[in-house]
């Protein structure tokens, strides 16, 4: 029995007859592999269960805590909420009814070997429907490619971090989306761990396209200014393609006499204006882009370990200062 | 019981349970009584409830969502202080934390209301500050609050006996009492039967026993909510040797100095209390609190340790050493509000029986201001 003190968190959103075998399930497997254990269920704003289901919930079982929410902030507010209030050395957060409780004790196995972070990834998307695979795909190559941030493919939440890892996640406070990408963002060392999804409840909740789509670009927007950089760099474009064509209608109007009228004077007035514009689109995309930088009170770095020089004080040394 | 007198067979008044309250009563009733008698089950005065808890005289600033349990302590604060002053250790510095998140009250509600119930309160220095994680606490103010030694109110609550001329009979167990006899009540002790005192006036300040004693007697019982609490005792880090924290107001936790046994104590509003019954009133008598202690649960001071480092880190430097279990019982209705009355009762269909619950060490002056009005109308009928 490992000595070592693991929280598992777990929201729920009107779980139903999923809640009660899933509670037995993952008491059982931590009262089996720890000495101790709290799990952590967040309960996002159910509605079905009642107050007397809960409390027979928590006469049966040891070590269980419930956070109940307000209303429903949805699966990645529920996570936070529990991280916060998590207090084992090794936390481990899964979505009941997806991912297996009797793996909990190897995931955090191979956290203690060393890695901060272990991520779940599925072995398969087999089940999903096909634009969601697509999709999926598509944001995993633009988030490799284009944010730099190296996103193990398929992670999902079933994850393990350490207390150190933790603490750092928790100083972010705006964690909601940043919860998938946040361990490549604090840079600890992270692993994956491949493992299959269990059958038919897989997901508790199901996905909608909207859904999907929502959360891909919470998660572009909240974590890099990449789409704006690409405006700015479309924007210095533009500038330069205006400054060009304003060159191209001097060199007309120099070389031809069958200019007509007024079209030198109006084509240079608008190639100069959408000049201006496109610059100054470009500058304020530079900007606004540092703003989150600026103001979303990141800590900027983080020490993973800290260690001091292993050398021996010579008693014999004197302690005599020669000049004061 | 070798070496010990005899229990006296017929006094005025006996008073059954010998912690803080009842050494107090006892006390109070040899003032105006010839012959008072305290039995006690264990064999010293001060050992059970009186001793197994946060050793803390309460200033008020527990509870901010009860003004009058407030007000009540902060009144009674300096007169307890300048009463047991041999007891009291005030060496170390108060620092009450408001959490950041879950906490009921924020940290200006707080600052709002020691100003209204007249605590000491001020914004503590950047220093002590600094020593919190300040993701988790909003702020952190010093009051002043002390702890008491329990050891040392156990030699003066003794010495107190016997100068009031209470005769104590430690090491005796009650088994009941009951209408009858020469006198109003006849008091059943011992491990045989048929020993007993005959007495007008019997006070019962048994705490959580309080309805074991009241259905052997075959009396009504009172509703009351029991806990069983878990107060663990820790070897601080050297830097938090002068301190005491409490981290406010919901499920958090407070590490002070423990006089007794010059180490900390460390409780935790979630892990302290380990199984919560009620009995009493319609709930009938089923559970008895000394069957429980002796059946305890595995220790929950991983769990403190390890919440209370995520606030103040340098609680993870204290070392465990054991815990004090006690059964905690408390009035259905402070259960709601948070507030701590004390309660004095006259028992059903037993004539001249009394029985007091207390609540904080430092709240036995409202029981001693009931009881003499009491006394002073004429006796307790």
């Amino acid at each position: 029995m490992a000595d070592v003190f693991v929280s598992v968190v777990a929201p729920v959103s009107d779980p139903g007859a999923l809640l009660a075998p899933f509670v037995a399930d993952t008491v059982g497997v931590l009262a089996r592999a720890f000495r101790h254990f709290e799990l952590i269920i967040v309960d996002d704003g159910s509605r079905a269960v009642t107050r007397a289901e809960w409390d027979a919930l928590l006469a049966r079982h040891d070590g269980v805590r419930v956070l109940h929410l307000s209303r429903e902030f949805g699966e990645e507010q529920a996570i936070a909420a529990g991280l916060d209030n998590a207090i084992g050395d090794f936390v481990v957060t899964m979505s009941p009814g997806a991912d297996p409780p009797t793996l909990i004790p190897e995931l955090v196995r191979r956290a203690r070997d060393g890695a901060d972070v272990v991520l779940g990834v599925r072995r398969s998307r087999a089940g999903d429907p096909w634009w969601l695979r697509a999709g999926a795909a598509l944001f995993y190559w633009y988030a490799r490619r284009m944010m730099r941030m190296d996103l193990p493919a398929n992670a999902t939440h079933f994850r393990c971090l350490s207390r150190q890892a933790l603490n750092a996640l928790n100083k972010l406070r705006e964690t909601g989306s940043r919860l998938r990408v946040f361990s490549s963002y604090i840079g600890y060392a992270s692993a994956s761990y491949p493992y299959d999804a269990v059958g038919e409840t897989r997901r508790s909740r199901s996905r909608t396209f909207g859904d999907a789509l929502a959360l891909a670009l919470a998660m572009v927007l909240d974590n890099t200014a990449h789409p704006l950089r690409l405006a700015s760099l479309l924007g210095v474009a533009a500038a330069l393609l205006n400054l060009g064509y304003a060159a191209y209608v001097l060199a007309v109007y120099a070389m031809r006499d069958d200019v007509a009228p007024g079209w030198a004077t109006m084509s240079l007035t608008s190639a100069a204006q959408f000049f201006f514009l496109a610059v100054i689109l470009a500058v304020l995309c530079e900007y606004v882009g540092r703003l989150p930088k600026r103001f979303g009170g990141d800590p900027g770095y983080y020490v993973r370990e800290e260690r001091a020089s292993a050398v021996l004080l010579r008693e014999d040394r004197p302690n005599v200062v020669r000049d004061p | 019981m070798t070496g010990k007198p005899e229990p006296p067979r017929d006094v005025d008044a006996v008073v059954v349970g010998g912690g803080f309250y009842g050494a107090h009563i006892a006390a109070l009733l040899a003032r105006r009584l010839p012959a008072v008698v305290l039995f006690e089950r264990e064999n010293a005065l001060l050992t059970r409830a009186s001793y197994n808890n946060q050793a803390r005289v309460h200033g008020g600033y527990h509870y901010p969502r009860s003004i009058l349990t407030s007000l009540r302590s902060r009144a009674n604060y300096p007169r307890f202080v300048a009463d047991h002053a041999a007891a009291i250790d005030r060496s170390f510095l108060k620092l009450y934390a408001i959490a950041r998140r879950q906490s009921k009250v924020t940290a200006a509600q707080f600052a709002e209301f020691c100003r209204r119930i007249g605590a000491p309160v001020e914004a503590a220095g950047a220093a002590a500050t600094r020593r919190f994680d300040a993701d988790h606490v909003e702020a952190v103010f010093e009051v002043e609050e002390c702890a008491f030694n329990a050891t040392a109110l156990a030699v003066a609550a003794a010495a107190t006996m016997a100068s009031a001329g209470v005769q104590v009979c430690t090491g005796v167990a009650v088994r009941a009492v009951a209408p009858g006899g020469p006198r109003r009540l006849r008091i059943v002790w011992g491990d045989g039967a048929g020993e007993s005192t005959d007495a007008d006036l019997v006070v019962l300040c048994t705490y959580s026993a309080l309805n074991d004693l009241l259905a052997d007697s075959g009396l009504a019982t009172v509703p009351l909510v029991h806990e069983l609490t878990e107060l663990a005792l820790v070897e601080p880090p050297e830097s938090m040797r002068g301190l005491g924290v409490t981290v406010m107001d919901g499920p958090f936790w407070s590490c002070m100095p423990f006089p007794a046994e010059r180490v900390h104590s460390l409780s935790h509003v979630r892990y302290t209390p380990h199984a919560r019954w009620s009995d009493g009133g319609d709930d009938g008598h089923a559970v008895r609190g000394e069957g429980v202690r002796h059946r305890l649960p595995p220790s929950h001071a991983p769990h403190m340790l390890r919440d209370a480092a995520r606030y103040l880190p340098e609680v993870a430097g204290a070392r465990y050493l054991r815990s004090l279990w006690e059964v905690k019982t408390i009035l259905p209705r402070s259960d709601m509000d948070d507030s701590r009355p004390i309660l004095v009762r006259q028992v059903d269909g037993a004539p001249g029986l009394l029985a007091v619950l207390g609540a904080k060490i430092d709240n036995v002056y409202d029981v001693e201001e009931e009881l003499s009005r009491m006394l002073d109308r004429g006796g307790i009928q």
